[in-house]
């Protein structure tokens, strides 16, 4: 065959761009494109083994976390597939029951905490980012487009480049060891801001215009017009930074002591992997603690975490 | 409403609280770190208060960085390499996903979700997890090995004709992670396996909004699924594969928490590096640079021959690609003999990224600041070039 005819080489460019921005809904629907076989016919059915192929492969190891977080202490090193004695000699949930109960390392503790932090971050993040990125979409002030370029340049720093000043104002504000500490150096999110200025200004200018008529201030407009309207957005946002603040791992481990009462789950696992690194199945039950929460609320909130995960990627 | 003069003074009230933080924590930081880049640590300085007794030493950190810093050469390779393995893997299984999903199947949003779920999890968590999957003799990947070895009967069949016994012997010796060859590939295959969900969601979206007609008209033709691919999918989703192979390089510059947690914190095994000198390493790039031209004008005659030229792009694009990587591997294959003297240990797995936290963590700030600055600048020229060839703001 040749070329089919008027098929463009390549996409123009906006039409890219809104390629991955509008009718977002489509990416949810189900396939119809026969890419591969035919839309009818019982070939069809052939595309689920690689389909299942690839979901086991890349679901195996967290599959092998939850098998080995079960086995009881010892079993992890002489795994067979086809069991050897009756399961519940090779099964129990005693690492589970250690993780909790150890004086040394609290995992409820330590689960506390990052949910504290996590949840903390996320509101605050959230209600910063949506006033910040209603002036940023609804507001022409001065300065307005210098200070778009600024923020988009901070995104391409490398983060370790802030680590070491963020580190000296947190020692200097005598905030080592504390919630401040942990929170407050990452609320001001340029990623969040983007994400609610984009999804702000798809609202119509007369629904503020009507607000304003019928003598709304800025606070009212705020309350009756953005927040009812934005709530995917900001359900979206608190999403991500509950998970950026779940797995930030450098930053929670630099801001607190070894001894500190406010360890995160992430930091308590690196200290407890390097008290039990023989302990396989004690570690795997640890981990079990960072992944499960995460993987459940990914479940059940599955829409919001695709969504804003790859339009910010596209943003950029 | 806009364009009105009050408008600056409410929008600047509105942003206050994220200026702030912004000005002090992201803002702020910046400059300190510049400044900080032109310091060093010495010998008198008093470590209780380090980051104000650090003498200047003008641009000496970045003269050191370029000059006589081999392991910083050394994982600007290693990046490079990493680069090298997760991109076009990541892009081929994050496409080849979306293409399989595409298809009229059952429970498309229950695969979605499922190779979406590893994109969410911690990368620590991830990595501890791919340890202990790797770990020699009790790892999982060796119990499948051995397991399918055994089933095939393989171990008792070297036994009986070669009096070989392998049985409880570790059969990857130190296993992948202990291995200076396999750690690097091993890393980036597993955030390929962690990462595929995110670019397969962005290949869907691009292929959903192929419009249908497209792909009929193909049918009427009757384009085999191969054209439908070559002509109608790939040269559309081509802006995703752009974006991805941008994201991609920055992802791999800035790869620490994987390395850390993969490698135990230390960068993977150690090895013996051995590099050319500056003119050695002008020798190699030339003679590299000799092959590839030459296999690169091959595969365009060939392609001219054949006439994709002129009617088939993106086959002639394929076969120029394609001689150009049998170009390099030839000139890596027969490369000619250079003196390599300059000697040292490294470690196997230290992208820059890594490199960079161990500078910060011996205390050598002012050092891992302008580290920190030259990678920053990398990243900003490759983002630059990106924005010519896209033409694209943001």
């Amino acid at each position: 065959m040749t070329a089919i005819p008027n098929t463009p080489s390549t996409v123009p460019k906006t039409e890219c761009h809104s390629l991955l921005w509008s009718s977002r809904p489509e990416a949810f629907r189900c396939g119809r494109r026969g890419a591969i076989v035919g839309t009818s016919g019982w070939l069809q059915s052939f595309l689920y083994l690689p389909l299942l192929l690839l979901a086991i492969l890349m679901l195996s190891p967290f599959v092998w976390m939850l098998v080995v977080a079960l086995m009881k202490p010892g079993n992890a090193l002489k795994f067979r597939f086809i069991p050897e004695g009756p399961l519940s000699t090779l099964y129990s949930f005693e690492n589970f029951e250690r993780c909790v109960m150890s004086p040394d390392f609290p995992f409820l503790r330590f689960f506390a905490n990052s949910l504290i932090v996590a949840g903390i971050s996320g509101l605050l993040v959230t209600l910063i980012c949506t006033v910040g990125g209603y002036a940023f979409a609804k507001k022409r002030f001065l300065g307005r487009e210098l200070l778009f370029k600024i923020l988009l340049a901070s995104m391409l720093v490398p983060g370790l480049i802030y680590m070491i000043p963020q580190l000296t104002l947190v020692i200097r504000l005598g905030w080592v060891n504390s919630w401040y500490g942990l929170i407050v150096p990452h609320l001001a999110s340029v990623f969040g801001l983007f994400l609610m200025r984009q999804h702000i200004a798809t609202i119509p200018d007369s629904l503020f215009e009507a607000a304003h008529m019928d003598g709304a201030g800025e606070a009212g407009i705020l309350r009756y017009v953005v927040f009812p309207l934005s709530i995917p957005a900001m359900v979206t946002l608190f999403l991500l930074t509950f998970l950026f603040q779940w797995s930030n791992f450098l930053w929670q481990l630099v801001v607190n002591t070894p001894d500190s009462p406010l360890r995160t789950l992430p930091v308590g696992l690196a200290l407890f992997k390097g008290q039990y690194a023989i302990q396989w199945e004690m570690m795997m039950a640890g981990a079990c603690f960072s992944v499960l929460p995460i993987a459940l609320l990914f479940l059940l909130a599955q829409r919001f975490f695709i969504e804003g995960l790859t339009q910010g990627a596209v943003k950029g | 409403m806009p364009g009105r003069k009050s408008d600056t003074l409410t929008a600047y009230l509105l942003l206050a609280p994220f200026l702030v933080l912004f000005a002090v924590f992201l803002g702020y930081p910046v400059f300190y770190s510049l400044a900080l880049s032109l310091k060093k640590v010495t010998l008198s300085t008093d470590w209780y208060r380090v980051f104000e007794d650090m003498s200047y030493c003008g641009l000496d950190n970045y003269r050191r960085l370029f000059t006589q810093d081999c392991e910083f050469w050394w994982s600007l390779l290693l990046t490079l390499l990493y680069a090298t393995i997760t991109i076009p893997v990541g892009i081929a299984m994050s496409l080849g996903l979306a293409i399989l999903l595409s298809n009229k199947v059952r429970g498309v949003s229950f695969f979605r979700g499922a190779f979406f779920l590893p994109n969410v999890l911690d990368p620590l968590v991830v990595g501890v997890l791919w340890v202990f999957i790797c770990a020699p003799q009790y790892g999982l990947f060796e119990v499948i090995v051995r397991g399918g070895l055994e089933w095939l009967k393989i171990p008792q069949l070297l036994q009986s004709t070669f009096g070989i016994t392998a049985s409880g012997q570790s059969l990857l010796g130190v296993g992948l992670l202990g291995n200076p060859w396999t750690v690097l590939p091993t890393i980036a295959i597993a955030m390929v396996l962690k990462g595929a969900g995110f670019g397969m969601i962005l290949f869907l979206t691009a292929i959903q909004n192929i419009p249908e007609d497209l792909f009929e008209a193909a049918d009427l033709d009757g384009a085999s699924t191969w054209d439908k691919l070559l002509y109608i999918t790939i040269p559309h989703v081509k802006p995703v594969i752009l974006f991805m192979v941008v994201t991609g390089v920055m992802g791999s510059l800035n790869a620490f928490t994987e390395i850390y947690a993969m490698t135990g914190a230390e960068g993977g095994p150690a090895t013996q590096v051995t590099l050319p000198t500056a003119s050695g390493a002008l020798h190699l790039l030339a003679y590299a640079v000799a092959w590839v031209t030459s296999t690169t004008l091959a595969g365009l005659f060939v392609s001219w021959w054949c006439g994709f030229l002129e009617d088939e792009p993106i086959k002639a694009r394929l076969v120029t690609g394609l001689s150009m990587v049998i170009g390099l591997i030839g000139a890596i294959a027969t490369r000619p003999d250079v003196e390599l003297p300059i000697r040292f240990t490294a470690r196997a797995a230290s992208v820059s990224g890594f490199y960079l936290f161990k500078t910060f963590e011996r205390g050598d700030y002012g050092y891992a600041a302008a580290i920190a600055f030259v990678l920053m600048a990398i990243a900003l020229i490759i983002s630059a070039i990106n924005m010519y060839a896209y033409g694209r703001e943001d």
